[in-house]
C-alpha cells in the first residue's frame, strides 16, 4: 500500500474582476470577486524515477509532479481538504516524507492548508503558472454534453480527447488577452459544482518553483 | 439544512477478556480482537434538524473510524451546515476545531462499569446486508440468541432487519454483544436507529456534566 506524500504547496490568486467587466459569462457567485487554486507538488510513496544529480550519478528518486490540489472560494478548499484530512489522519496523506516525520494529524493538516492561503501568489503574477498549460477534466463526458459553453469548445476542437477518458483545454490566452484562461477557469469550476464527481487537474504547470522561493514561507 | 450536534456519547470497550465468550458464538474470530489495541467504541450523537433532535448512530468500531467519520463530517462545519453545543442555534465551529473535540471526546469516552450499564439497555433497529460475508449465519445465531431474530427484507436479496436489545447482564457475554454490534456495523448496508427506551438512557447519561459532555 502506498501513501501520497505532498512536497511544496502554493496558493493562487485570480482576480475575476476582469471577466465579471466584460461581462462575457456569468462569473459564479462564489468566486465573482476571486478564484483559488491550491497546486501541489506531490507523489505516491511507491512511484520511483531516475534523476541525475549534481554529482553525475543517476540515482532512484520518488517521482513528483504539480497537481491542482483544490480550487473555488477559500469555504469549497477548506471543504474539500477537511474531507481530505481523514487521509492524513490514516496516513493515506503524508507531508514532505514517508513515516513518523511526515505524518500529520487531520488538524495540522487542514492548518497546513489555512497557511498556504493565507499568502496566495496575485495579480499577473498567479496566471503565470496557469499559461499554456492544460486543463484537464476526467470523468466529465456527461457534464460536458449537458454544458453549452464546453459542448461550443469541444465542436470548435479547443476541448480535445485525452488519456483515460478525459478531455482537456489549452489555456493560452486569446488575441493577447488572458481574459479566455479566467473563463475557461470560471466555467470548469461552475461545471464541476454542478457535477461535483468530475475531477479538475492541470497538466504542464510551469514556473512554480520560481514562486516558491518568494512566498514559500521556509521553516526558521 | 442545518444540523446541530447537540451531544455525543462515546462508549469504550475492552474487549479482550471476552475472548473465549467470543470464540463461542464465532469460532475462530476471537483472535481478531486481540489485534490492535482490542478496543472497540459504540458512538451515539443527538443531532437536531427543523428543531427536532433525536439520537442517531455515529459509527461503531475502532477508534481510527470514529476519527475517518469525524474528518468527513468535519466539511460540513465550514459553511455553518454543521454546528455544536447547546445554545438554541448551535455555534459555528472550524473544522479541526471539530475534529479536535472529537478526538478529546474519543480519549474522554464513557468506559467501565458505566459503559457496560449504559449499553445494557441498548436498543436499536437495524438493517444490514450479508451477501458476501464470510458466515454471516454465525451472526445471525447469535442475534437469534438474544432473542432478536432476523427478518429478511421483501424486497431486496441478502437483506435483513431485527430489533436488537435485551442484552446479556452477564459481563463477558455483554462483551460478545458489543462485538457482535460491531460486527454488524461491517456488513454491508448496515444502518441502525436508536429506539426511545434507549434514546431515554443516552439523555439520562448525557444529562450530568460529568459524563459525555461534547461541547
Amino acid at each position: 500500500m502506498s501513501t501520497h506524500i505532498e512536497y511544496k504547496h502554493l496558493a493562487l490568486s485570480l482576480n475575476m474582476a476582469a471577466l465579471q467587466n466584460l461581462n462575457d459569462c456569468s462569473v459564479p457567485p462564489a468566486i465573482k470577486d476571486q478564484l483559488l487554486l491550491v497546486l501541489c507538488e506531490s507523489g505516491d510513496s511507491n512511484c520511483t524515477t531516475l534523476q541525475r544529480g549534481s554529482d553525475g550519478r543517476t540515482r532512484e528518486v520518488r517521482s513528483r509532479s504539480w497537481g491542482l490540489r483544490a480550487f473555488g472560494s477559500e469555504d469549497d478548499i477548506i471543504e474539500h481538504i477537511a474531507k481530505a484530512s481523514a487521509d492524513a489522519e490514516g496516513m493515506m496523506i503524508a507531508i514532505g516524507n514517508m513515516g513518523s516525520s511526515g505524518c500529520v494529524s487531520a488538524e495540522s493538516y487542514i492548518r497546513k492548508y489555512r497557511r498556504t492561503l493565507q499568502r496566495p501568489v496575485g495579480h499577473y503574477d498567479a496566471l503565470v503558472p496557469l499559461m499554456h498549460s492544460l486543463l484537464t477534466l476526467y470523468g466529465a463526458e456527461e457534464a460536458i454534453a449537458g454544458s453549452e459553453y464546453f459542448s461550443a469548445l469541444k465542436r470548435e476542437g479547443a476541448l480535445t480527447a485525452c488519456a483515460y477518458g478525459g478531455y482537456s483545454i489549452r489555456l493560452t490566452p486569446q488575441d493577447d488577452e488572458c481574459v479566455s484562461i479566467l473563463r475557461h477557469l470560471a466555467m470548469a469550476y461552475q461545471l464541476w459544482k454542478d457535477n461535483p464527481k468530475i475531477w479538475v487537474g492541470f497538466e504542464g504547470l510551469g514556473y512554480l518553483d520560481h514562486f516558491l522561493s518568494k512566498y514559500f514561507r521556509r521553516a526558521a | 439544512m442545518i444540523s446541530i450536534e447537540r451531544k455525543t456519547a462515546i462508549l469504550k470497550f475492552d474487549l479482550l477478556p471476552a475472548q473465549s465468550t467470543v470464540a463461542k458464538y464465532w469460532p475462530g474470530r476471537a483472535d481478531s480482537i486481540g489485534y490492535g489495541d482490542n478496543v472497540v467504541y459504540l458512538t451515539f450523537s443527538k443531532i437536531e434538524q427543523n428543531g427536532v433532535a433525536r439520537w442517531e448512530c455515529g459509527e461503531f468500531g475502532r477508534a481510527y473510524l470514529l476519527m475517518r467519520r469525524a474528518c468527513n463530517r468535519s466539511a460540513e462545519t465550514v459553511r455553518g451546515n454543521l454546528r455544536v453545543g447547546l445554545s438554541e442555534s448551535g455555534e459555528v465551529i472550524q473544522p479541526e476545531d471539530y475534529i479536535s473535540s472529537h478526538r478529546k471526546s474519543i480519549s474522554d469516552a464513557i468506559e467501565g462499569q458505566a459503559a457496560m450499564d449504559l449499553v445494557r439497555g441498548l436498543a436499536l433497529a437495524v438493517s444490514f446486508r450479508d451477501e458476501f460475508i464470510h458466515a454471516p449465519e454465525l451472526t445471525h445465531a447469535w442475534l437469534n440468541h438474544r432473542g432478536a431474530a432476523p427478518v429478511a427484507h421483501e424486497l431486496k436479496k441478502h437483506t435483513w432487519t431485527a430489533q436488537l436489545g435485551n442484552l446479556s447482564d452477564d459481563r463477558y457475554e455483554l462483551f460478545a454483544d458489543v462485538f457482535g454490534i460491531v460486527e454488524l456495523a461491517s456488513y454491508q448496508d448496515f444502518s441502525a436507529n436508536v429506539l426511545p427506551s434507549f434514546a431515554a438512557r443516552l439523555d439520562e447519561a448525557t444529562a450530568s456534566p460529568t459524563m459525555a459532555q461534547l461541547f
